[in-house]
Formats: C-alpha cells, structure tokens, sequence
C-alpha cells in the first residue's frame, strides 16, 4: 500500500488512530459495566421508588447504561465526538481503524476493515448459535418426558423465550453478516463497504445486545415467547425490560447494516458491473436488506411501547387503559413475516451461488431469480395478518391475507425451478458446500408445503398455536435457512482462513443434522396434528412417543453442530491450503489472493460480462 | 443431436420416479391426517381433516417432482472423475419452462385459494339445530370458566348438548388465551377488554380436549379441561341439577 | 468473470472524488429517512388504531379517579373517600401543537438559510445560523415537554391493584411527543455541531455538502411534526 504518503508532518506528531489506540473489545465491556453501575445508582437515587415502574425504570436505565458505556469503551461515539468538534479523521486514521498493520489483535477492535467485520460476525453467530442451541436442549430436555422434571415452568418460559430471540437474531446475521460483509463488497469490485465505521458500529451494536438478552434470562420472569404477545409482557418479571431493550439494540444495528448494504451495492460497484451483471447473492443480499429496513422500525416501535408500558403507565397494549393487545400483535406482524425472507433470502442467495458453481452451469434463468426474490420481499409486507387468522381481530380481513399469504407459493417455487434449473444436466460437483443446497431443497418443500396447510383459515384455526407451526418454522429456519448458513460457510471458508473446511467431518456433521432434523420435526408435526399446543412445559401422556422422539433427534442435531464445531476449529488452525479459488469460481471475491488484502484491490476491475459464463466456449466453438 | 437424447433418457427417468413418488405422496396424504388427527367431534373438523388431506394430494405431485429431479441430478448427472469438472451446457434460460412452471404454480395456487375461500364460506359452525345457544366463556390465569346466559350456571369444565350450535363468546380477564376445543378444529383467542366469537356445532356425543393456546404465564400447560358433549336429555338434566350462582 | 485492467484506475480507487462520496451519503441519509418514516408511520398507526378500536371505551376516557393537579395528600383522599368513575379528558391543545410546528419549521428554514448562504460562499454567516436552528429546534422540545406533561395520568383501580395509567390517547400523544424529542435532540447536536465545523474550518465553501444532508433530516422532521398536528387535530 502506498498510503503512507499521506502523512503529513503534524499528523506524525500524533500517532494515527489517536484515542482509539487504546480502546478495544475489553475496554468496552469494562466501560460498560462501569456505566451501567453509575447510571443504576443515579437510577436509584433519582427515580421514584414507591412508582410502579420503578424497577422496570431501574432495570431499563441500567441497560441503556450498558449499551452507551460499551459504545464509548470501544470507540464507536469517538468518530462522532471529533466531527462534533470538527477534527475529522485522517487518512492515516482511517487506515489504523481498518487493522492496517495490527494482526490478530484487530479482531477486538472496532475495525472497519470488512473482512475482518465478517470473520467478528462469524464468531458472534456462532456464540449466538450455540446459546440458542443450549436453550433448545434445554427446552428437548424437559419435553422429553411428560410433567415438569428438568426445570420448572417458570424457567421453561424463559428459555422458549430467549431460545426463540437468540435463534431469530442469529439466523437474521448467519448469513447477511458474515458474507453480506465479507463477500459482498469484494464481489461488486469495491475497496471496502460503503460506511466502514457503521460497519463496525452494526457489529458491535449487536455483541452489545447479545449480554442484554441472556441477562434478562437471569432477572427472570419472561413468561411472554418470543412474541412478547400484550398484556402478558405487560405482566413478566424485568428481564423483559432488557429484552425489550436488546432488540431496541439489535434493531439499530440491523438498521445501519441495511443502509450499508444497500448503499455499497448501489454506489460502490466498478466499471462494467451492472446491475445485470451482479452475483445472484448481491441481489440476495440487498433485497434482504431492503427488507430488513421496512420491517425492523416496527420492532423498534412495538418494543418501546412495551417499554413505556411497563416503565411509564401508558395504556398502549393495556385494555382497561383502552390499548389492545391486537395492536402489539399487528405492529409486531408487520415487522415478523418480512423479517422470516429478511433470515431466508440471503440463504437463498448463497444457495443458489453455491448450485451454479458446483454444476458448473450459468444460473437457470437468473432474471426470473432476481423477480423471484423482489416478489417474496413485496409479498411479504402483505402476509403479515396470517399470524393472527385466531387472534379475533378483523375476521373478515381472512380472506384477503389467505390470498396474498398463498401467492407466496409462485415466487417460493420459483425459487426450486431456479435451483432444479441449474443442476439440469450439470457435472454435479458434490463437494461439502452441495451437500447442503441438496439438504436445503429437501427439507424447504417439506417446510413449504405445510406452510400452505396454515396459510387455509379453517386449518389453521386448528393448527394455530400447536407444536405442527413450530415444526413448520423449523424446517424452515433450521432445514432450510441454517442448511443454507452452513453450506455458504462450507463455500466461503477457503476465502476467509485460505483453508478448506474439512470434508469429512463436514459431511458427517451434514448427515447428523440432515437426520436429526427429520427425526425432530416430523415426530413434531404428529405432536402438532394429534393436538398438542406449543409452549408447553409438561403435556399429556398421548404426546409422549412422539416428544421421545424429538428429543432424540434434537440430541442428533446437536451432536451435527458440534462436529460442525470441531471441523471448523480443526479446519482453521491446521486444515488443507485451498489456494485462492478452490472451486474454480467466476466470482471477483476468488480471483482476488487470499488472504484478501487490506483495500481487496490493487488495481479496480472492469467487468465486461456477467459471473456466469459455464460452458460459454462450448457454446461458441 | 446427443444432448438431446440425454434429455429425452433424463425426463423419462424423471417421469417414473415421479409417478412412484407420487403415488406414495398421495397414499400418505388420504391416510395419514385421518390417522394422526383427533376424530372429528363437528362438521368444522370434518372440514378441517379433509382440506389437509386435498391439500396433500394436491401437494404430493409437486414435491415428487422437485425430489425427482434432484434425485435424478443427485445419482446420474454427479461427477465421478477426479478435480473439478468440466463446465456443464450454457444452459441460461427456458423462457416456454419457465412460463409454465409460473403459470402452473399459479393454477395450482388459485385452485388452493379458492378451496379455502369455499371452506370459509361453508364453515359457518354447522347447521342449527333446534335450540342453538350462547355460552360466555372466560379465560383466567389458569382456568377456563363458561357461563350459560339465562340460567346463572356457571361451570369450569363446558358441558354442550349434541347437535345443536353452540356460539362462544369469548374474553379474558388477564392476558390473552387461546380457547381450542381440540376435536372440533374450533379457536379464538381470549382478548381482555374485547370478546370474540365462533361457532361450532357438536356432532358425536362423547368427552373432549380444550387446551390453552396462546402463552398466558406460568401455569399455560396446565390450563386445560373438557368439554362433555350430551344428549339433549342428559344436558337438560345437567343443567337442572346445577346450583345457581346468581 | 472476465475482466480487464486499465491502468489509469489505479489512482482513482483510493481517491474518490467528492462527488462520489456525497452522492453515496446522500443516499444513506435519505435510507436512513425511510427507515425513520417507518418508525413514524408505526406511531401513526398505533395512534389511529387506538383510536379505531376504542377498547372498553378507553380512547380518551377511563374508570379511574382524575388526580390531575392534587398534592399526594389530596390524592390519598381521594382515593379513600371517592368511588372511581369515568374520567373523560380533554384533547390537548391545538394551539400548542401548531406552535410546535411552527417553531420547528422556522429551525429548517433557519439551517436552509444556513445552506444556501454557504453555497454561495459565504461560510462563516453559517455560524450563528446553526446554533439559532439548534436553539429553536430546543425550544420547540421544550414546548413539547409542556404539552406531554399537560397528558394527566389517572390513578385507576383494576382487579384489585392500583396503578397510574394514561388513557390510551394520552399514551399515543406522548408517543409522538417522545420520539420528537429525540428527533429535536438529535438536530440540535448536529446543527451545533455544523457550527462547530464550520468555524473550525471543516465544512466551508466547498465542503458544504455535509450541511445538505443534515438539511434533509431537518427537513423530514419538519414534516413530520406537520403530519402530525394534521392528525391529531383531525381525529381526536
């Protein structure tokens, strides 16, 4: 790099990063402990005790208190204090901020390089992941057997609760943080995303979050689900208060993603590089994120409504002040089917990269795919009243939200025809990464076509709230969008750690999940249609077989994840030297070295034809 | 040509996996809802269990075909050699393909909506009966309370007499519930502040299942009672021998 | 994919023009925009839903003792000696809800006045027009803390616990005023802070365009405030 000529005589002075120098993820967590501290005490000392919502108040202040001192411990707020006082970073500066010269230690800054944002997001999915996969065992554990054993209901609310956010966030950045992040830019021909700092900003915002989430485990009392349905989290202990919080957090951080994603995309892209000429996953990517920007500010506003609810005495969700639950269950809608394509069209995206490089054939019919997924991210903001066909609201609106609900099925098998298309009469290369797009397509119909059992009014108003929806959603989200999270894992790995992930451990945690997601879900499926509800801590003694069942195949789950666990640890530290393009791919991200330097470029491409040019010479010879 | 002759080979093949596939497809979907679904106590359920069963065999061919082609991909279109393969057709698009696999989806997809909007229309909580009746039903963290109007009976399991239709109406004291009688493929949820209605009409005298279905606190997984379904006889002496409590 | 090289790239990546940069952040700003529209037209729809639905009659009346103005020792009494009855409350006043959108239009024209003063080249009269903008926009927050604190709060008795409750339009209003506070907080720390850059010499005649993108945001604002006096003075 030749960016030292940049330095002038009086930035020498000062070393570049300045006041950043020192702050990093540690820095951050201690200042954030240290705030919360303070802004509790300050709580107690100024709020008014005998309030109702004084703990709510306390307990709210104490969090906030964490999210800004970890901010300003990591130096997120310090961009922002020196353009106050208008002592804008240099360009030295910027350059120490995206790891120039750091090593391994730019991993627990704040660092705005992107390929170091999506190795942060890698491993926060997986912590994500793996809290989330506890809580499910947990959860397994006690359905195991009918009657309370293993906990106790109490503590059994809590878990589905927090398993259900902590798994929602995590499938929500599995794919869209890391490779949204790390591919992204290098695959549109640009030198960094197109914020660098809320790149960063997006990634730290979201560890922030993740203590805030398993703290309100601790303060107990979450008997509301995921949901957060109105008045019972009007009613649940003051870990609600940090959960609402949490996702106030995460909110934020999607949101700055989002801007960055579409802005990068949009604005970033070299000479040549079309939008027709655009990776698939590009697409994915930014129609995700799109989405993503509709649908998370009514997470932020059903959360703080709650918030105030609970701190303030406003009547917002509350009957007897004249709320409605029926208006936390829509605002929270409006935001919860977008955000189910915000989680799958990023796997999609990858998915279907992953199919045209191991069929070494062009995309089937790439234009239809970009509709296709722009259909799902239109339809999708129309869909969201199918979660409450039961609720009793508007039951003459069924009919409309029945039709747009089912219209979902053109765009969703358009999705197949894609895939199928690709793999006709391909050379099908079955390297680990195809394992699971075979995996994905097995497993998404399954999810696919229940998904249209509840999407009839009358079936659903049987099935609503039973153990078949959850089925239904994890076939979903673990079938297809965590198949789809690991093949682009098994895809990308060679470009992030120059090694493969290994295939033999690989293929054998493929298999361990790939069962125990059958065995799990369809023994699931039989509790939901013999008629037992979701949620339940202990259940009748019909159920018993069948919950045996799940929870075996959940143990085989988790016996696939912690191999996968192990393959990646193996794989990173000592695994076989893949080369810069190991799957001999037409994407810009693998015909840059690996490890991708520091501005991916030394010099900016120009693209004169699309990444999908399998079998062109055939063609013309 | 010789690719030519590979598609004719690969859609034949294609073809007979998916007709086996199929068959089996359709053979789960008859029997297998009547199976693992609780017996119909109304017509709603009837209902209920037939449209999954159309739905599964409706469902069934299209499934076949996915599997089929990813089947048929899987075994004969694998690279066997060693490194990486060769670049398969320039295959880009299908433009005829794809417009029937959009149009069929379609067909298929108004086809669905339109059973769904029939069984709307036809679920109405079945036929009359002779003396339809209301009954208020209240959810409380964790029970089920049900009041017969006109009578100042009140009881926490529900008693309904067969074949007449019985109208819920339903609301909740705390939080929200979720009122399901099991094997009658009825719900609403229990709203504080507002009361909701549905309708059923019993067909089969017999013992059943309501279960809590909306996360209501502590104790949801254990608010659950029966409904006893009698005969119109059984029920009015039921009801005569209960102590009022006006 | 194939590609080719120029050469003449070479310089041009690492040094993007002004043009480029402004176009890009131009477009994350107005992003950002949308995604607060978002939030606004969530608050918007919690308000007239609220409204719509009317729960146990509760929009702007509610069973509860009316406690507005008393001390905690009248409050106690009462509490003891009278029975709860429907309280209805008055809207709040349309006046001051147009007077709050009037001050926090004179801020965005204040900044746009900033704007078009440095495009023309006279940076430095930017400064005192940023702190004006900044100090309006507060003084508009502080019109809007006199017309949430004029939100009274019942003191109602439900299922034997006591609580302090706001009517469910109460809690809409303050809704709309809380997350205009924000807003106003959050222009008045850039408008102070444009002063700030400019005198200091990093926003000047030609680096301007840091000013329009704030001008946007103040703008939206703006906006929104009218929107929302037209709502609540049009349903109530």
């Amino acid at each position: 790099m030749t960016t030292t000529l940049e330095h002038t005589a009086h930035e020498s002075k000062s070393k570049a990063g300045g006041f950043l120098r020192h702050l990093n993820f540690f820095t951050g967590v201690i200042t954030g402990v240290v705030m919360a501290v303070i802004f509790y005490v300050i709580g107690r000392v100024t709020l008014d005790q005998s309030g109702r919502g004084f703990v709510d108040q306390l307990t709210t202040v104490t969090g906030v208190g964490w999210v800004i001192g970890f901010w300003l411990g990591i130096g997120a707020l310090t961009g922002v204090g020196k353009w106050f006082i208008g002592k804008d970073q240099t360009h030295a500066d910027e350059m120490y901020l995206a790891g120039k010269d750091m090593g391994k230690f730019r991993y627990w800054k704040y660092t705005t390089d992107h390929k170091v944002v999506g190795v942060q997001y890698v491993i926060v999915t997986m912590i994500l992941l793996g809290a989330g996969g506890i809580l499910a065992m947990a959860i397994r554990t006690e359905l195991m057997t009918p009657g309370n054993h293993f906990v106790n209901p109490q503590i059994y609310n809590a878990f589905i609760s927090v398993h259900g956010m902590l798994m929602i966030i995590a499938l929500i950045v599995a794919v869209a943080g890391p490779w949204a992040n790390f591919v992204v830019p290098i695959m549109v021909g640009a030198r960094d995303m197109a914020f660098p700092r809320l790149n960063a900003l997006s990634l730290w915002t979201l560890v922030a979050a993740i203590p805030l989430l398993l703290g309100s485990l601790c303060i107990g009392g979450l008997s509301m689900g995921w949901v957060t349905q109105a008045p019972i989290s009007e009613q649940a202990g003051p870990g609600m208060d940090l959960f609402a919080l949490a996702i106030i957090t995460f909110a934020v951080s999607t949101t700055v993603a989002g801007v960055n994603t579409i802005c990068t995309v949009l604005t970033m892209r070299t000479k040549g590089m079309t939008l027709e000429r655009l990776p698939i996953f590009v697409w994915a990517s930014m129609i995700a994120a799109g989405l993503g920007l509709y649908a998370f500010p009514f997470f932020l506003v059903v959360m703080s409504l709650n918030l105030v609810d609970r701190m303030n005495g406003t009547s917002f969700f509350i009957a007897a002040g004249g709320g409605t639950g029926w208006l936390q269950e829509n605002l929270f809608w409006l935001m919860g089917h977008p955000e189910v394509y915000v989680i799958l069209l990023p796997a999609v995206g990858a998915l279907f990269e992953i199919t045209t490089v191991f069929s070494r054939k062009p995309l089937f019919s790439y234009r239809t795919a970009v509709g296709g997924m722009a259909a799902l991210a239109g339809l999708s903001v129309l869909v969201w009243a199918h979660h409450m066909f039961t609720t009793g609201w508007a039951p003459t609106l069924g009919g409309p939200f029945m039709l747009t609900t089912e219209l979902i099925s053109i765009p969703t098998g358009i999705v197949f025809l894609c895939i199928l298309g690709t793999l006709w009469r391909g050379n099908i290369w079955m390297r680990l990464p195809m394992y699971w797009v075979f995996g994905f397509v097995f497993n998404f119909i399954v999810g696919g076509v229940t998904g249209i059992y509840l999407s009839d009014i009358p079936v659903d108003n049987q099935m609503h709230g039973t153990m078949f929806v959850v089925a239904h959603f994890h076939y979903v989200f673990v079938g297809s969008v965590l198949f789809g999270a690991i093949g682009a894992l098994a895809f990308w790995f060679p470009k992030m750690s120059g090694r493969y992930l290994d295939e033999k451990l690989g293929k054998i945690s493929f298999w361990l999940t790939f069962i125990g997601v059958q065995v799990t879900f369809l023994a699931m499926f039989v509790s939901g249609l013999r008629g037992m509800p979701r949620r339940y801590s202990s259940y009748s003694i019909i159920f018993e077989h069948t919950n045996f069942i799940s929870t075996v195949g959940a143990y085989i789950i988790m016996a696939g994840m912690l191999v996968l666990l192990g393959a990646i640890i193996t794989s990173w530290r000592s695994g076989e030297a893949s080369g810069p393009n190991p799957w001999h791919s037409k994407t810009l991200e693998w015909l840059v070295p690996t490890p991708v330097p520091l501005e991916n470029f030394e010099v900016l491409p120009v693209i004169t034809e699309d990444p999908y040019t399998y079998g062109e010479e055939l063609v013309n010879s | 040509m010789a690719h030519n002759n590979d598609t004719k080979q690969a859609v034949r093949s294609i073809f007979w996996i998916w007709l086996v596939l199929t068959i089996v497809g359709v053979v789960i979907g008859i029997y297998a809802p009547g199976w693992l679904m609780p017996k119909a106590a109304s017509s709603t359920m009837h209902l209920v269990i037939l449209t999954v069963i159309v739905f599964s065999v409706a469902a069934a061919p299209v499934a076949a075909m996915v599997y089929s082609i990813a089947l048929y991909a899987l075994v004969k279109w694998r690279w066997r050699g060693e490194g990486v393969p060769p670049d398969g057709p320039n295959l880009r698009n299908n433009t005829p393909l794809t417009a029937v696999w959009v149009i069929g989806s379609t067909v298929l997809t108004i086809f669905l909506l339109i059973w769904g909007l029939a069984a709307l229309a036809v679920d109405d909580g079945g036929g009359g009966g002779k003396n339809p009746m209301t009954i208020d039903v209240t959810g409380q963290q964790w029970a089920w309370s049900f009041s017969y109007p006109g009578t100042h009976v009140s009881s926490n399991e529900l008693y309904v007499p067969v074949n007449d239709k019985i109208t819920f109406d339903v609301t909740s004291k705390d939080v929200v519930h979720g009122f399901w009688i099991v094997q009658m493929g009825v719900k609403v949820n229990a709203n504080p502040g507002v009361t909701t209605t549905v309708s059923v009409t019993p067909d089969k005298v017999g013992t059943y299942d309501i279960r809590c279905t909306e996360i209501c606190g502590l104790y949801h997984a254990f608010m659950v009672t029966r409904v006893k379904v009698l005969s119109d006889a059984d029920f009015s002496k039921w009801l005569a021998s209960q102590p009022s409590r006006a | 994919m194939s590609v080719a090289t120029h050469d003449e790239h070479a310089t041009e990546g690492h040094h993007e023009s002004p043009e480029v940069i402004d176009h890009r952040q131009r477009l994350g700003i107005w992003l950002f925009i949308a995604g607060d529209v978002i939030t606004f037209s969530a608050l918007v729809f919690t308000y007239l839903y609220l409204k719509g639905t009317n729960t146990t009659g509760g929009w702007r009346s509610i069973v509860a003792f009316n406690f507005a103005g008393l001390n905690r020792v009248q409050a106690n009494d009462l509490i003891n000696n009278a029975t709860p009855h429907r309280v209805f409350e008055a809207p709040v006043a349309t006046g001051l809800n147009w007077l709050i959108v009037a001050v926090v239009v004179v801020s965005a024209a204040l900044i746009a006045l900033g704007e078009s003063r440095i495009r023309n080249g006279t940076a430095k009269s930017f400064i005192p027009l940023g702190y004006l903008a900044a100090v309006v926009a507060l003084v508009a927050g502080v019109f809007e803390i006199v017309q949430m604190r004029d939100i009274p709060q019942y003191f109602a008795v439900q299922n034997d616990s006591q609580l302090f409750v706001h009517t469910a339009y109460g809690s809409a209003m303050l809704a709309f005023g809380g997350a205009l506070l924000a807003h106003l907080i959050l222009l008045a720390f850039l408008g102070v802070g444009l002063s700030v850059r400019t005198s200091r010499g990093a926003v000047t005649a030609e680096k301007w365009t840091q000013v329009r993108l704030v001008r946007f945001f103040w703008v939206w604002v703006a906006i929104s405030t009218v929107v929302t006096a037209i709502i609540t003075s049009a349903v109530k």
